[in-house]
């Protein structure tokens, strides 16, 4: 994002200082203007409205960059300030390349008459050309952005559904094991109430009489050979 | 002389009872030498359970020993021999083995497997019943409570389906 903001700023900046130097200084040969002067006021004015236009972009950057933050938390509520932002940006753009080029105009107020008119003509055809240039390039930065926001959401979406599956087969495990803990359990008092009843069950000739057992299972099963 | 001995190791029953006579006929060949027959048959007397004190008397009481204390004398260092060669058969139970019950199992060691035999009979709580059995380092456990593990075991399901 930062790179085609960055090339975006560039354009416009390049884009509107050409089309401004570009016509002053044809009208300004046209009607034997002082180049010298005029030409570091065109410059001058130039530079500020070049300024000017990379401040607006670093805004809308800014601006950008806190929708698509915003966008992880409340997709609506960020879809909402990120057209409020555009339009704002566009206004203010339209402003304040207005701005500048009433400026220029203002810089050349005291160029002959007959030259004004030929000159607001080329002033207001700049301002025009960049005015649509910078909307074109809007557009297509509010095209990126949704673009990220939705592709963030898939991301999200697939993360949260990673998780989810995640903690249920951790929760399966862990339910699994406390099953077979409580299994054992019971299985061992089982075992152990019955040795017990048994071994209180037995008389003193029944004693007598598993030892011997013992000793002719062990005698058939050649344990004494 | 053989049967002889056989016979008196059949009235041998436990350890204990090997060890008393291992030592009262220690006592006897140092009596031969000593106011002989009086003494000899006062340690047979003393020194012995009945059941071998009478096997020994019943023996040494022919002619041809009468006035010959170094027959007497290898003879029971032959009884003595055969007495340590003894094997044993220890069986821990259940059950305090009363008299009645070491002379049950040691009439089916007699029975079964001879009279060289002398019982170690210890008591086990754990067992539950029947014995734990160990002759010549061999061990095997034919007990109650290997039974009911064995049932445990191979009935696992059985026995949880019913409980749960």
């Amino acid at each position: 994002m930062e790179v085609f903001l960055s090339s975006l700023s560039g354009i416009l900046a390049f884009l509107g200082a050409s089309l401004s130097f570009l016509a002053v200084f044809f009208i300004m040969r046209s009607r034997n203007i002082d180049p010298a002067s005029a030409s570091l006021r065109a410059r001058d004015t130039l530079s500020r409205a070049r300024e000017d236009a990379d401040e607006i972009i670093r805004e809308a950057e800014s601006r950008a960059e806190e929708i698509v933050n915003g966008a992880q938390l409340l997709r609506g509520r960020a879809e909402e300030r990120f057209e409020r932002a555009m339009e704002g940006f566009l206004e203010r753009e339209s402003k304040r390349l207005a701005a500048a080029g009433e400026k220029l105009f203002g810089e050349y107020g005291g160029i002959a008459e007959e030259t004004r008119g030929a000159y607001a003509r080329v002033i207001e055809e700049v301002s025009k050309s960049v005015s649509e240039e910078a909307r074109r390039g809007i557009s297509e930065l509010e095209e990126f952005i949704k673009n990220e926001m939705v592709r963030y959401e898939r991301l999200t979406d697939r993360g949260l559904e990673e998780w989810r599956r995640t903690i249920e087969a951790e929760i399966e495990k862990k339910k699994e094991a406390g099953l077979k803990r409580v299994e054992e359990s019971i299985y061992r008092i089982l075992f152990f109430v019955s040795k017990e009843v048994l071994g209180r069950a037995i008389n003193l000739e029944e004693h007598q009489a598993l030892v011997v057992r013992a000793l002719d299972d062990a005698k058939r099963q050649g344990f004494f050979d | 002389m053989e049967e002889f001995i056989s016979r008196f190791l059949s009235f041998i029953r436990t350890i204990d009872e090997r060890d008393l006579a291992r030592a009262g006929i220690g006592v006897l060949k140092e009596s031969l030498y000593r106011s002989f027959p009086k003494e000899f048959h006062e340690v047979l007397r003393t020194k012995f359970s009945t059941r071998t004190g009478d096997c020994l008397r019943d023996f040494f009481s022919k002619p041809s020993y009468l006035r010959n204390p170094d027959l007497i004398k290898a003879d029971l260092e032959a009884v003595l021999g055969a007495i340590d060669a003894m094997r044993i058969l220890r069986l821990e139970v259940a059950i305090e083995p009363s008299d009645a019950f070491v002379d049950r199992i040691a009439g089916w060691v007699l029975s079964n497997l001879g009279s060289d035999i002398v019982l170690d009979i210890a008591r086990d709580r754990t067992v539950v019943g029947g014995a734990r059995i160990v002759f010549l380092g061999k061990y095997r456990e034919n007990t109650l409570v290997d039974m009911v593990k064995n049932v445990f075991e191979t009935k696992r399901d059985v026995v949880m389906k019913e409980l749960l």
